[in-house]
């Protein structure tokens, strides 16, 4: 009966243990994507940047369309059997 | 002369020219010895082989059933089209796909030039797949894409943590000046940006291949708010490299 009892409180503080670690790293997560004030100067420049890289896949894409659209135009230009 | 042979013959040029390896194939050297390519053309599609021809007509439109298909898996993958204007051009895209595919069918039961012309014009007039469809997707595309960059959460939230470094960069008795107007130049290019492509997708998107060559200049100045506004998006990228580029050597 005492070994029971041992046995599952020590099992209770496996489960507490494992949750006091699970939860605050879920916390710091959350934090980190919807904040915009960061520590530092240097971080901010760093979030900055890493925001920018998508706004470049953007850019990127606004690139290709255009160089379509480009050959489009250039190579059917005043031909009337297109 | 030559201007009613153009009169006669220029609305017949599109589909005569898909012929125009047949007509080669079918003259025997005595065709092409006076007047215009289109009279040749002309006289070759009358004495055109049939088969030879539904042969040429149909490859014409195995392309653009290529091309339509090409600019569908375009409109599927491109970042920030919008969904009515995705939804608008693929219902576009599937009607051209249709229509050419009924037309296929139709010249495979051709049986004289006569009837092989008039579909080789409609492959090209009625669906325009290479001047207006592929130039109008490719279009409100980018158009689109530059307008999602000025609404995006990151682009947003890059100004605004490179305003929060630039504060704090103050903050600590750093002169930012110039950091700062270059902050200040990428919103405002940003918004210049979204400006000039702000109508680009209405005044495009819904232009018929009935209407060309007369939409042509709505494709041509929508290409170049196009260009302006990825010339200010380009600027702008600038300006925030240059600040964040700041923020750390400061």
């Amino acid at each position: 009966m005492l070994l029971l009892v041992f046995a599952l409180a020590v099992g209770g503080c496996g489960r507490s243990a494992r949750q006091a670690r699970v939860v605050p790293e879920t916390t710091t997560t959350s934090a980190v994507v919807t904040t915009t004030t960061v520590a530092s100067a240097a971080d901010a420049a760093a979030a900055a940047e890493a925001d920018l890289a998508t706004v470049d896949l953007n850019i990127d894409q606004v690139d290709k369309d255009m160089n379509s659209l480009d050959s489009d135009l250039s190579s059917d230009e005043g031909d009337p059997t297109k | 002369m030559n201007r009613r042979i153009r009169t006669l013959t220029v609305g017949a040029v599109a589909g005569l020219s898909l012929l125009a390896p047949v007509a080669a194939t079918a003259q025997t050297g005595s065709a092409g010895s006076s007047g215009t390519s289109a009279d040749t053309r002309t006289a070759a599609v009358d004495r055109c082989d049939v088969a030879t021809v539904k042969t040429h007509i149909t490859a014409a439109i195995d392309r653009r059933l290529t091309t339509l298909g090409t600019l569908t898996t375009r409109t599927t993958d491109a970042r920030g089209l919008t969904a009515s204007d995705r939804s608008t051009l693929q219902s576009q895209l599937a009607a051209e796909k249709s229509g050419l595919t009924s037309l296929r069918s139709h010249v495979a039961a051709d049986t004289d030039c006569a009837s092989l012309r008039t579909d080789a014009k409609s492959v090209v007039e009625t669906y325009r797949v290479y001047l207006l469809m592929a130039p109008k997707v490719h279009l409100v595309i980018a158009a689109d894409a530059v307008t999602a960059i000025g609404t995006s959460t990151q682009r947003a939230d890059a100004e605004a943590r490179l305003q929060d470094g630039i504060d704090k960069r103050k903050g600590a008795g750093k002169d930012m000046t110039q950091a700062q107007a270059q902050l200040d130049d990428m919103k405002a290019k940003v918004a210049a940006a979204q400006s000039a492509v702000a109508s680009v997708s209405s005044s495009v998107i819904n232009l018929e291949p009935s209407g060309y060559p007369g939409n042509r200049p709505a494709i041509l100045a929508a290409r170049d708010s196009v260009r302006a506004g990825r010339a200010d998006l380009r600027a702008a990228r600038a300006d925030a490299r240059a600040v964040i580029a700041a923020l750390r050597a400061a």
